[in-house]
């Protein structure tokens, strides 16, 4: 059984690292072991494919719960499974409200880890096929012309073709020419899909399109 | 005046009486025996009232004599052939005069000297009795027990607060000896010597023993007296439970500094430990999952098993170690290499420094000499400046927080330094770090250095501190090595 997913240990202990390859390859992951979160980054960055990060607490140098700072920080947000060898309550409250998949304390259950595992490489290809969709959206959006990112714009508020028309300073028939090709552009079945979209892209209702023309 | 008159009458008197005699009994015709009176007139009278009375009796005399007794009789005429006889007269009333005056002089002297004499006697009496009566105060209200003895010990006077003190009578007391009242714990070499006397237990009445310092000294024999010696008897329990409550509350101390030690230490012992158990399980559940395959993978699952089988004994040496810095049951002082001391200590505190990002530098000599002591003890003292060090360190930027242990050989002794750059030394002179409950440390106790010193000198070695330039503190002890007379240390100093 093979599982698509690579798995990116980092811990400071040979035995620990050692293990844990040989457990996670019998499940068919595709492991990397690292010693250091220094060792990790010469990596540059995280593989293609869906990942996951083990990661444990106490490390020399940069700690585990630092390290996922930085990532939060840098907004690379791999899963991230901590595993300690004395975790404390504050630490652990620590480490899942920063995100953190799962918290286990060594030595824990090979079931424990792998279900972990699971979860956050779920969470990973869906957090991947998310991005994968908003890049594909904004790539739509950037192919508007200006005029029809404004029209868009003022279609999602909800405004009739006549009062864009007139905000925009435009003819009525332009503005209806200048929607077909949003719709179609945008692949939108409807104004309320189109609506959504703009959500996702981050244009709101407090368009500056909108203030502008209510200035006029 | 009445005085002197009568001394002149006494004069008159005696040759009156002297007179009266010779003529009563007709002696007056016997001229050798008549003036015989006369001479003891003259005698009693210088005797009695002095020389001018009896220079007048001499007169009276030789007027009586010439008058009654010197023919013509009844007349003053002195005829040419009684001169001789008169002269001779006067010449024995003068030398009468002068015995008796002189036997006069010298009863008076002599009684001069007698009433001086008492005199004299009576005032050294009552200075005697002052000062008997002052000596005796003193010894009756003294706070100090006093007790006069024989030589021998045996009591002959006890003063009140010795009495008090021991709950004995004085009668009690002295039927006894000083040697009858030391406790029978006495002699167990707990009492020692101090400047001024002995400490030791005395047994008192109702059979609890009193701490007391005596003091015993000679007096030597002198005329009157045979020698004596007087003992001086001070209570001093008191004190010496101060100083009880004291040692047993420094132990106690050390012996939660040495629980707080413990603490921080059991932390990095599970971490050490249960690393290589993780290592183990894990280890397990990948055999397990590789040989429940589908198609069973022996090559990986042998190869999960020989990791399971190092990381055991992984683990098990680890105990072993720690078993061997830990033990409590106290080794016996034995001669030591201070670097395997230090190596051992090592990996107990690697993980109290990878958590403080501390990078600890090990420059151990080659070739130290040994050192006799007891081993936990001396891992004690390391750890705690180690542990001090990385106190030390919390401020400081993580790159630079580095901290070396050396050992070195310095004349006869092997130092041992801890380095740290931390925060440094408090600006007070260094020796005062090293006293019972100074610190600087918010939650410290201020005892863990004190305890480190009393540690080092018990293996007959001295502890230091010094700052570092620009930054930091070296906290440093020097042993005496074993070939040069390193000395064991003393076991009940040790316990402390």
């Amino acid at each position: 059984m093979t599982q698509t997913g690579t798995i990116l240990v980092v811990d400071d202990d040979e035995a620990v690292r050692e293990a844990l390859q040989s457990l996670l390859r019998s499940v068919g992951f595709a492991v990397e072991l690292y010693g250091s979160v220094a060792e990790f980054m010469q990596r540059g960055g995280l593989p293609e494919t869906p990942c996951c990060l083990v990661l444990d607490i106490r490390l020399p140098g940069m700690s585990g719960l630092d390290f996922q700072n930085e990532l939060t920080r840098q907004k690379i947000a791999p899963p991230i499974i901590f595993i300690t060898g004395h975790g404390d309550i504050p630490m652990s409250v620590r480490a899942m409200k920063a995100g953190a998949i799962e918290f286990l304390t060594k030595p824990f259950r090979d079931q424990d880890l792998l279900d972990a595992i699971h979860a956050g490489l779920e969470a990973d290809r869906k957090r991947r096929e998310e991005s994968r969709d908003l890049a594909d959206l904004e790539g739509r959006y950037a192919a508007l012309s200006v005029r029809e990112q404004e029209v868009m714009g003022q279609v999602v508020t909800g405004l009739m073709n006549k009062q864009i028309a007139v905000n925009l300073g435009i003819a009525e028939i332009t503005v209806k020419v200048h929607r077909g090709q949003v719709m179609r552009k945008m692949n939108a079945q409807s104004v309320v899909d189109l609506a959504r979209m703009a959500d996702r892209l981050g244009i709101s209702s407090g368009d500056p399109h909108l203030t502008r023309a209510s200035a006029r | 005046m009445t005085h002197l008159a009568a001394r002149y009458s006494v004069s008159i008197f005696a040759v009156g009486l002297a007179l009266a005699v010779g003529l009563l009994f007709g002696l007056d015709f016997d001229v050798r025996l008549g003036p015989l009176l006369f001479i003891c007139a003259v005698m009693l009278t210088a005797w009695f009232a002095g020389p001018g009375p009896g220079v007048l009796a001499v007169v009276f005399s030789s007027l009586a004599v010439l008058y009654f007794w010197t023919p013509p009789v009844y007349s003053f005429v002195l005829l040419p052939e009684s001169i001789p006889v008169m002269i001779a007269f006067v010449a024995s009333g003068l030398a009468g005069l002068a015995l008796s005056l002189q036997r006069r002089k010298r009863a008076l002297q002599a009684e001069e000297n007698r009433t001086n004499l008492e005199h004299r006697v009576a005032e050294r009496t009552a200075q005697l009795r002052v000062s008997e009566e002052r000596w005796r105060n003193l010894f009756e209200t003294s706070s100090v027990g006093i007790a006069i003895t024989e030589p021998d010990g045996r009591i002959l006077r006890a003063n009140e607060a010795l009495q008090t003190m021991l709950g004995y009578g004085e009668s009690d007391l002295r039927l006894l000896t000083l040697t009858d009242l030391m406790a029978s714990g006495a002699g167990t070499g707990e009492e020692r010597s101090r400047e001024g006397g002995l400490e030791l237990p005395l047994r008192r009445a109702d059979g609890h023993n009193l701490w007391v310092s005596l003091s015993v000294s000679l007096i030597p024999a002198s005329d009157a007296s045979p020698p004596l010696a007087s003992a001086v008897v001070v209570d001093i329990s008191a004190r010496r439970r101060a100083i009880e409550d004291w040692r047993k509350g420094q132990s106690e101390v050390a012996r939660a500094t040495r629980l707080t030690t413990m603490g921080v230490l059991a932390a990095s012992i599970a971490h050490e430990v249960n690393q290589p158990l993780s290592g183990v399980v894990t280890n397990g559940q990948a055999a397990d999952r590789w040989l429940a395959a589908d198609k069973p993978d022996i090559q990986e699952a042998r190869a999960a098993l020989s990791r399971i089988v190092r990381d055991g004994n992984r683990a098990a040496e680890i105990i072993k170690s720690i078993r061997n810095v830990l033990d409590p049951v106290g080794e016996e002082p034995r001669p030591l290499a201070v670097n395997q001391v230090i190596e051992r200590l090592v990996p107990l505190v690697e993980n109290e420094l990878a958590a403080h990002s501390i990078r600890l530098v090990l420059d151990l000599a080659k070739g130290l000499p040994q050192v006799i002591g007891d081993a936990v003890q001396l891992q004690q003292v390391v750890l705690n400046l180690i542990l001090n060090a990385i106190d030390a360190m919390r401020g400081t930027l993580e790159s630079e927080r580095v901290m070396a242990v050396r050992t070195a050989k310095a004349g006869g002794d092997v130092v041992v330094s801890v380095e740290d750059h931390g925060t440094g030394l408090p600006d007070i002179p260094h020796d005062r770090l090293f006293e019972p409950f100074f610190t600087t440390k918010a939650e410290g106790m201020g005892v863990g250095l004190a305890i480190c010193r009393t540690v080092v000198e018990s293996h007959g070695g001295r502890l230091w501190a010094e700052p570092l330039a620009p930054r930091g503190a070296k906290f440093a002890f020097a042993l005496p090595a074993a070939d040069q007379g390193g000395t064991l240390p003393k076991k009940k100093e040790a316990e402390q």
